[in-house]
Parts: structure tokens; sequence; C-alpha cells
């Protein structure tokens, strides 16, 4: 098979990966991709459903209950033991953290444990959070490098569930959302023609209605007589009528 | 508020987001004409993303499965979307972070697919030619395909046939009766096995080394440049080659009257760094993607450079 000749893509800069990947994506489709080419379908999806488990909710609970540290503990412990999120972090530059995040993750074991979370409903800003506040309690990243590093951790984990085809929830269980919209914009879009192919009928039966050349056979005179005086007033039978 | 709950915040915004983002695009894509559904953009941009992301090194990472697309084989040559986003794969899965990365799709292999046995859906994951073999992997009788890696540690079991081109890095074994098919290389220490090792007859290709001068990274064209030179002469040289010889064509252009468009005319950075009030000698505090951010070209080299030692 002979290899598609196809543009050079774009240069594409933004602060936020979404709208750099958006771009990526829209730019790919001009240059001549099929969407199968970017996003090959395979199959049915896993569905990621979150399943409620009391059990699980009562430990979570019973956790949260053992109580927080008094404020102004950490004031009380020693200087010279600082935790690993008092200390300088191990990587200033984000670009740095972000390449130890996405190795640590792509590791199988990590991966595993990914796959297996999203496949029963774990979401992937959960997931991302539990990631980054490690890091950070590791001492390996900022808070400030933790919020820049949320979106790119998120869509890694993003494309670790497209590449594990699984039907994943980005936030809380939202595993339908955007398939839901969809069916509700097909549905409208529907209603919408079904209504101008109506209206189409409505115009071209009352235009075409010619009293003389109907048979006086077939149509008792009465209702010819009323025809001929309301015309194009008459409705149809499937008109909504009046309220 | 406590940390943990900003940290909340602002995953909440983000993806918020992203959402926000996957239906701008739908509906861009529904300007152009096509109809396409909501969780296929969000698909790929999880793709285009992931690119962006390890500057290609996904390539080989998720490429287990190796159908066409993305992640594929056709990826893997340059010829599927991420291949095209990113130039030339093979450059960029020799990135620090792509050597750093493990193939860990293709270590789980049908694992974790037994592991997911229970839920419907068709599971993706599988162990394709072309990765890396996990270890511990390779079961009797099979086949390591071209162009593989044996992992450190792995095992090839007796009767399994390694193809031609595949490196076994120390220390790998093969079993009775394993054996290689014609290498170009070497056996790594430790390496050992009943099959025979032919020594190598070819040479390899020389590796383009990061920081040589373009001339350098591009032998092919500039083997080209010198037959158009010596043929039309220079007083000839106009347009595309003219352009060449100037510097790196993705960097310049040709202006008319034979000027050299400069870099600064072209560069989406600049501009970008304009528009959103960055100050340009500060570029490296914000974190930016896409095909024209400094860190994405240039990698993590950029941040290892050699400076100046402080006495």
């Amino acid at each position: 098979m002979s290899e598609i000749k196809r543009r050079a893509p774009n240069p594409i800069i933004s602060s936020s990966l979404s709208e750099a990947a958006a771009s990526s994506v829209l730019d790919g489709l001009d240059a001549g991709f099929d969407i199968e080419e970017i996003a090959p379908d395979r199959g049915p999806k896993i569905r990621g459903e979150a399943q409620f488990n009391q059990e699980k909710l009562d430990e979570l609970v019973s956790l949260s209950n053992k109580g927080a540290p008094i404020p102004g503990q950490s004031l009380t412990n020693s200087a010279e033991s600082p935790y690993d999120w008092e200390t300088p972090p191990e990587f200033s530059n984000p670009r740095e953290a972000l390449d130890n995040i996405v190795g640590s993750i792509m590791k199988p074991e990590a991966m595993k444990n990914i796959v297996t979370a999203l496949a029963k409903g774990g979401a992937v800003a959960d997931i991302g959070t539990a990631i980054l506040y490690a890091k950070f309690n590791e001492g390996k990243i900022s808070p400030d490098t933790m919020m820049m590093l949320a979106e790119p951790v998120m869509y890694t984990i993003m494309a670790i569930g497209e590449e594990a085809n699984i039907q994943y929830n980005i936030e809380g269980n939202d595993l339908d959302e955007f398939d839901e919209e969809d069916a509700a914009e097909e549905f409208d879009g529907k209603v919408n023609e079904f209504r101008n192919v109506l209206t189409d009928i409505k115009k071209g039966a009352t235009k075409n209605i010619d009293a003389s050349k109907i048979d006086s056979k077939v149509v008792p005179e009465s209702i010819l007589a009323q025809i001929k005086e309301k015309g194009p007033e008459i409705k149809s039978l499937l008109d909504r009528g009046e309220k | 508020m406590g940390l943990f709950k900003s940290i909340k915040k602002h995953f909440k915004k983000i993806t918020g987001f992203v959402k926000k983002t996957i239906k701008k695009t739908v509906k861009g894509i529904k300007k152009i004409g096509k109809k396409i559904k909501s969780s296929k953009i969000l698909k790929a941009l999880a793709i285009a993303a992931i690119v962006i992301v390890t500057g290609g090194a996904a390539l080989s990472t998720l490429g287990a499965t190796a159908g066409a697309g993305a992640f594929g084989t056709a990826a893997a040559t340059g010829t599927g979307f991420a291949g095209w986003m990113t130039g030339t794969a093979a450059s960029l899965t020799s990135t620090t972070l792509g050597a750093a990365l493990a193939t860990p799709f293709t270590a789980l292999g049908t694992g974790v697919g037994t592991l997911l046995g229970g839920a419907t859906g068709a599971f993706a994951i599988s162990n394709a030619g072309g990765a890396v073999a996990a270890t511990g992997a390779a079961a009797t009788g099979s086949t390591v395909a071209t162009g593989s890696t044996v992992a450190t540690g792995s095992t090839v079991a007796t009767g399994s046939t390694v193809a031609t081109g595949s490196t076994v890095t120390a220390p790998g074994s093969f079993g009775a009766g394993g054996g290689f098919g014609t290498q170009t290389g070497t056996l790594a220490t430790g390496g050992s096995g009943a099959g025979t090792v032919v020594a190598s007859t070819t040479t390899a290709a020389a590796a383009p080394v990061k920081g040589a001068s373009w001339f350098a990274r591009h032998p092919k064209l500039t083997s080209a440049l010198g037959y158009v030179g010596t043929t039309v002469g220079g007083a000839a040289l106009t347009g595309l080659t003219q352009q060449y010889i100037a510097g790196d064509p993705e960097t310049q252009g040709s202006m008319a009257g034979g000027a050299v468009e400069g870099a600064e005319y072209m560069d989406p950075l600049q501009v970008y760094a304009s528009q959103q009030g960055i100050n340009t000698d500060s570029i490296y505090q914000h974190m930016m993607y896409g095909n024209q951010d400094p860190s994405s070209q240039y990698g993590n080299d950029l941040y290892r450079q050699q400076t100046f030692g402080v006495a």
C-alpha cells in the first residue's frame, strides 16, 4: 500500500495541554487523517462502573474518625528531622518532575494497578490526585509543581485507560456523560428533521389542493364546500392543534 | 483552606476544563462537517496529549497493540497520527524519557486480561512484536519478533527463536535448542545460549549525535545538496536550495529579494510569549505544551547542558 503524503503539522504552543491536544487533533483531521486513524476502534469497551460498597465506606469513615493533628502540632516537631515535604523538592523543574512521574506511572506494576482501578470505576481525577499527592509527600515536588502537573498526569491516566480499552470515569461516576450528551443531541436533531419534513408536507399539501379537480363522487358535496371555503386553513391530522 | 482541599478544588477545575475542551473540540469538528462521537474525540485527545507529554516516547511504551493507528506499528514507522505529530517517531523514542520508560502493556500481557476477566468488553492489551519482551516472558516454542529486545533477566524457553535484529541484554539466557538468527551485534555480557552467534557482517549506520550541526544530522540531504551545488553552481542557488544552505529549513524561510527571514519572525513561541505577557528570559518557568514548546523540542538535555561552574 502506498504511503499517503500529508502536510507537516502546524506549529502549536499552549499553556494548556487540553488545548494543545485539541489543536493537534484538529490539525491532524485537517491534514487528512481520519478519526479512525487517530483513535482506532477496538471493539466494545470494558465499562469501568463504580460499585457502591458499604464495607469500604465504613472503613473510610472509621479512618477519618481517627482524628487529625492538633492545629500547630507540626510546629512542635524537631527542626533537625523535617518531613520529606518540608525539605526543598527533588525536582524544581516541572518538566523533569513530569518525566519522573510519567516514568513511574508507566512501570508495569503501577500500570497494572491503574488499569485495575479504572476498570473497577476509579476516576481519573482521583487516581491523578493520589499519584501527585504521594509525590509531594515523598518530597519529590513542591505543591505548585503538583498543581501544574495535574493536567498532564490526568491525560496520562486517560491514555492508559484508552489503550486498555476501558470506558473510564473522569470525575466521580460520569461514565456515560458524553454518550448521553451525544444521544440527546442526536434525538434533538432527529426531532427537528421530522418537524421540517412535516412542515414541508403540510405546505405542499395545502398548496396543491385544487377544489375544482376533486372528484365529487369520492368526496361528499358538503366537505367539498368546506374545502372551497377554508382552503389553506385546513389543518393536517398530524397538526398539534390549538393549546 | 487546607492543602488537600485546594488540590481537590484545583483538580475539579482541571477536570471541568478537560470536559469543556472535549465539547469544544466536538463542536469544532462538527463545524468542518464531520459527525464524530464525543467518546471518540476523548480518545483522540488522550492520544494526542500523551504524545505531547512524553515527546513521542509513548509510541513505544503504549505500542503493545500493534494495529494501525496512534500507538501501533504505523506510529512506530512515523506514518500514524502520533508519528506525524512528532515528525519522525524514531528520533523521539530515543529521548531520555523514552529510554527510561518500560513497556508496561507488553509486560502486563494477558495477566490483566485475566484480572478483569469478569468485565464485559474487549481488553485491548496484548503482547506484540516490535516491543520489549517482558521479564520472565517468551513461552516454549514462541518466536520473539524482529526488532524486539529480550529484557534483562528474561529466559527464552527451549525451542524458541529470536529473529534477526533482536537484542539480548545481559544476563539473558536461552534454553537448549534456542538460537539466534543472523545477528549484527554482540552478545551482551552474561548472555548465553546453545545457538550460533554469526559475526556481524554489516556496519550499523552511525546514529545522529544530538547537538551536531544540521548538516551532520541530515547526511542524505547534505549529500543531495552537494550534488545540487556541483551541478548547478553557486550563482544559480535560489529558492529551496538557498534555504537549505542558509540554515535549518524548519526555522528559516526565504523572503523576496533574496533576504533570509530570521527565526524571530517565525517563532510561534515568541509570539505566544508576547501575547501572554511572558518574559522569554524566564520562559522555562512556564509549563507549555505543543510542538513549539522548547522543552518538548529539546527534552531534558536543555537543563543538563554544561554551564560555568561556581567556585
